[in-house]
């Protein structure tokens, strides 16, 4: 096999991207401050921030062309001897990841700027995270696949601890660094028994393999293999019991960083997880299905039930985000086309809503200082009526009510679920989605039924513009779903129509 | 004459977005928001008596049929049958009087005319849905509207009832979400035409050791019995009801007494009776003891009531216990009359919510001890009270009494003792709706605001008007709704006694359900 670097055409315009944005981050630097005499610092600080400004918006072109490219341009096949593939899948899920990230770029502008943390490093790990997620989606090894990974996740631990002057974002960083690197070594230690088992780095021979061995009886070192990385995935998409990290770091990253983890690392690690089950264990789905059906039971009932006690607005969108990575999994747990299909739907579907979620919680700052306690939201209908009905609704789609889109992403899944046989599951998720509905009608009635709290600080245009986006897409959704159920489908079918 | 029902539909709807472009909040502007959509609920009335005229009571199939293609999967259909037109024109006529009701709501008009607006919306989605997941989605959105309307505009303990009135609700629903997936996945198709005549299997098989005669049948049966027995509501999961109907402003009770209830009722003819004959059959006893138990304890309750708005809405647990009765004795009496009830229940307890409302809103309080001696004050009153409280009570010559009579003969063809026991529940009604009427009409005035009170204004006696006129139109004729019923139960009733008929004669643990008998 050749190189075939069109195939991987939007991952290498996001490689090139960071570089530039490198580049000219360190060439247009102003001269370090403390050569600096007093009166030229203000003028330096300026220009540094204008730099990253001009960083971070190449930044989001750069993301936005790569999932253009990645959608309409780069022809499907492989690259790098096997190890890298596009198909329908991959191009989904990156479309879904690079524009989920550059809408969180572009969003996290006021913010960042406000928490002095913006800078031209900021931009290019987000590129670099994106880089990593598109390799992720398109691994076709367990070499590339680890590759992926880990440059996806050492951009994201850094980002966590971005503001190095915060206490919090510090320990969160470290908390992020210390579990994430455990999660990568069993995800590594997972691969080698896979190896070692199969004989093989490359998906499409361990496929074989597997399918030759009937999925019934296959070798305990596989399974262990199998196993060791479902932890490992379990933890990058925060499920139970691989969650703990999701509201310590969560709550101390830098709130921007904090949608970039909830919105585009989380389609990432759900293409991760189907392209490396349905890719590459597909044939032995008996062996793993039960796996994901506990984490997707244990996911469900943690979030619902952990949600209820919070206090702190944060900390409920990180339960909140367990628990609907639980029904994406509850989709995910079918093993078949459907599975894929939902769970690709549900996680675009989550990353949408949750972003207009975080965009209105990046204006929720009073005197410039946050205040994200779910009271500070009281009566936020007659402040702000707009607002609070968009956020409703949003809340109202993550409860999984119709007719908003989060009904259609449950609706799928537990459909999915229900033709593999995961009945049981399904009362689970049942129970589970009328515990959860609880906390965000809460913050419906908190919002609409209580006496107003003070107002918060005026919000920036764009991010009253994501709210609004947000919530029109979770109703208008209902019309016609933008295709994204009938793409969804297709993604499926290019993984097992199509064969590996 | 599709067009005509998709407007219907969605003109409430499109009236109540237009509400959100409207700037201001002055007297000026809540007088327009009133007017405006006001308006829009008669307009969609006009416009669904076009339907009326054309609607042909003697064809059991569906009419003014829509049909296209919708998410992946999905259709998006409309239509009406003799089951769901009913409910469809009850509510269109209804809500021009829940508007009207709503005159004096002041704090936050727009918001609220909004959300009725868009309640009426997904209420005529639920009975013209063709899709079962179309009909999830209305049946299921129509929460959020309610949740907000109680919540907000209703009284003390406003937050507790909206939430007890949606996560009993949701919980019930999401079992029936699950068993639609199960149809579908069986069915291959969410089409509710196609669903009514797929046999779903009912050979009894064992989960955990535990035999489940009916098989299948009986689980989807069960789910859909969770979402409707709670929307019902049927004892002993109606506690939801009357803490929203206290809470709820005067309107919201109407709406929630008159159309929501109804939903459960038509969600049984639509779905557990056709779908699931051989379940509805075995279960039938089950809902016979739950019905009764529903009668004569929500009325031995509503008796001993010190709130006006608790005993009606008790009130209508017991009625709405007629109904179960009446649907499930499986005969064509049985039938027409829990949906004749079902219609009459929605003018009467209606109309019973406005009186309330009415002296609520002059001595505000809804407590029987603070009134007595009020037809001295407002005579008017006192006589259109006294109407509907002999319609609820079941006068001959109210549509009460049909609704009534037909399902206690329909039950004693099933069962002769359900019927006795059922009509334990009429002489009760009878005790708490006339004590009731005594309390507050009749007696010296002891309160001194009672004195203060005024007689009714033009508006007030506009709002009893229609349903006066429905009440004993349908009490003296009831043909035109009985007509209507009879087709689609008849219809109904062929293919649900084949099925009955066809079961094998398997040993049932216990007796055999009458109404199964009655049929060999």
């Amino acid at each position: 096999m050749s190189l075939n670097l069109a195939a991987a055409a939007p991952e290498l315009i996001l490689a090139l991207a960071a570089l530039a944005i490198l580049m000219f981050g360190v060439l247009r630097a102003p001269a370090p401050a403390y050569l600096l005499a007093a009166g030229d610092k203000p003028a330096a600080a300026l220009s540094e921030r204008r730099n990253a400004e001009w960083a971070l918006w190449f930044a989001v072109a750069a993301l936005v062309l790569a999932a253009l490219w990645a959608a309409f341009w780069a022809p499907a096949g492989r690259a790098f001897s096997d190890a890298f593939i596009l198909d329908g899948l991959s191009r989904f899920a990156k479309v879904a990841a690079f524009l989920t990230a550059a809408a969180a770029l572009a969003l996290s502008r006021d913010l960042m700027g406000r928490l002095s943390a913006l800078s031209y490093e900021y931009a290019v790990l987000v590129v670099l995270a994106a880089l990593g997620m598109g390799m992720m989606a398109s691994a076709n090894d367990l070499i590339s696949l680890y590759m992926g990974l880990e440059l996806q996740s050492l951009a994201l631990y850094v980002l966590a601890a971005l503001r190095r002057d915060d206490a919090r974002a510090t320990e969160a960083g470290l908390k992020y660094f210390v579990l994430g690197a455990l999660s990568s070594g069993l995800l590594l230690f997972g691969a080698s028994f896979v190896y070692g088992y199969t004989g093989s780095v490359n998906f499409d021979a361990i496929r074989a393999v597997t399918a030759v061995e009937d999925g019934h009886n296959l070798s305990v070192g596989l399974l262990i293999g199998i196993s060791l990385m479902a932890c490992g995935i379990g933890f990058k998409l925060s499920a139970a019991p691989f969650h703990m990290w999701t509201p310590d770091v969560y709550q101390g990253a830098p709130l921007p960083i904090t949608a970039f983890f909830a919105s585009a690392a989380k389609i990432a690690a759900a293409a991760l997880l189907i392209r490396l089950f349905y890719g590459a264990f597909g044939d032995a789905g008996g062996q793993w299905r039960d796996i994901l059906a506990v984490l997707a039971a244990a996911s469900m009932l943690v979030g619902g039930f952990g949600a209820l006690v919070q206090t702190n607005v944060v900390r409920l969108l990180a339960y909140s985000s367990i628990g609907n990575v639980g029904f994406a999994l509850t989709g995910m747990a079918a093993g078949t086309a459907e599975g894929i299909s939902s769970g690709l739907l549900y996680m675009v579907i989550y990353a949408i809503t949750t972003l207009g979620v975080f965009a209105f919680l990046f204006g929720m700052r009073r005197g410039d200082k946050p205040t994200l306690a779910i009271s500070d939201l009281a009566g936020l209908a007659r402040r702000d009526m707009a607002s609070a009905l968009c956020l409703g609704a949003l809340m109202f789609s993550l409860a999984g009510v119709p007719p908003l889109a989060g009904f259609f992403a449950k609706l799928y899944a537990f459909q999915a679920a229900w033709t593999a046989g995961l009945g049981f599951l399904l009362v689970i998720a049942a129970l589970a989605a009328v515990v959860s509905a609880f906390y965000y009608i809460r913050v419906v009635k908190i919002m609409f039924f209580d006496e107003p709290a003070e107002a918060f600080d005026p919000q920036p245009f764009g991010q009253r513009l994501a709210l609004y986006a947000a919530a029109a897409f979770s109703l208008i959704f209902v019309l016609g779903g933008f295709g994204l159920p009938e793409a969804a489908q297709r993604a499926a079918t290019a993984l097992i129509g199509g064969g590996a | 004459m599709g067009y005509v029902l998709n407007a219907v539909l969605w003109l409430p709807l499109i009236g109540g977005l237009i509400l959100l472009l409207l700037k201001g909040d002055g007297p000026a502007e809540r007088l327009l928001v009133k007017r405006w959509s006001l308006g829009i609920s008669i307009l969609t009335f006009l416009l669904s008596l076009i339907l009326l005229f054309s609607f042909d009571s003697g064809s059991p199939a569906f009419q003014f049929v829509v049909d296209r293609p919708w998410l992946a999967g999905l259709n998006y259909k409309l239509g009406v049958d003799g089951f769901s037109f009913p409910f469809l024109m009850l509510t269109t006529a209804l809500m021009p009087i829940v508007f009207l009701a709503s005159w004096n709501v002041e704090t936050r008009v727009r918001e609220y005319f909004i959300a009725f607006l868009a309640l009426e919306t997904l209420m005529i989605g639920v009975f013209c849905a063709l899709d079962m997941v179309l009909f999830y989605l209305f049946f299921e959105a129509g929460l959020i509207p309610m949740f907000l309307i109680i919540g907000v505009w209703g009284g003390k303990r406003r937050i507790y009832a909206s939430f007890k009135f949606f996560l009993y609700t949701l919980l019930g629903s999401l079992l029936m979400l699950v068993a639609m997936i199960w149809m579908w996945s069986y069915a291959g198709t969410t089409d509710i035409e196609k669903l009514l005549v797929t046999d779903f299997p009912h050979e009894g098989f064992r989960i955990f050791g535990f035999m489940i005669t009916g098989g299948a049948q009986t689980l989807l049966w069960l789910a859909f019995f969770a979402s409707f027995a709670v929307k019902m509501p049927m004892w002993p999961v109606h506690t939801w009801l009357p803490d929203a109907h206290v809470e709820a402003p005067t309107a919201g009770s109407v709406v929630l007494a008159a159309i929501l209830l109804k939903m459960g009722g038509y969600g049984f003819v639509r779905f557990n009776l056709p779908m699931f004959p051989v379940a509805s059959d075995l279960m039938a006893n089950f809902v016979f003891t739950l019905s009764v138990i529903a009668i004569i304890y929500a009325s031995l309750v509503a008796l001993v009531q010190e709130d006006m708005k608790k005993l009606v809405a008790y009130s209508s647990v017991a009625h709405m216990g007629f109904v179960t009765m009446g649907l499930f004795s499986g005969n064509q009496q049985g039938i027409d009359g829990a949906m004749f009830q079902m219609l009459s229940h929605g003018f009467i307890s209606g109309a019973l919510f406005l009186c309330v409302g009415v002296v609520y809103d002059r001595l505000h309080t809804r407590e029987i001890a603070a009134y007595g001696g009020v037809v001295n004050v407002m005579p008017v009153f006192a006589v259109i009270f006294l109407f509907f409280t002999m319609g609820n009570v079941g006068l001959p010559g109210t549509s009460g009494f049909v609704g009534e009579f037909l399902t206690m003969a329909g039950a004693f063809e099933a069962n002769t003792w359900v019927a006795f026991f059922a009509a334990t529940g009429v002489i009760l009604s009878a005790g708490y709706a006339l004590w009731l009427y005594r309390r507050v009409a009749f007696g010296t005035i002891v309160n001194p605001h009672v004195a203060e009170m005024q007689e009714m204004g033009r508006r007030e006696i506009a709002l009893f008007v229609p349903l006066v006129i429905a009440t004993l139109y349908f009490g003296l004729y009831p043909k035109p709704a009985l007509d209507a019923f009879g087709t689609s139960t008849a219809h109904l009733l062929t293919r649900y006694e084949a099925a009955v008929g066809e079961r094998p004669p398997m040993a049932l643990p216990g007796a055999a359900p009458a109404a199964a008998e009655a049929h060999h």
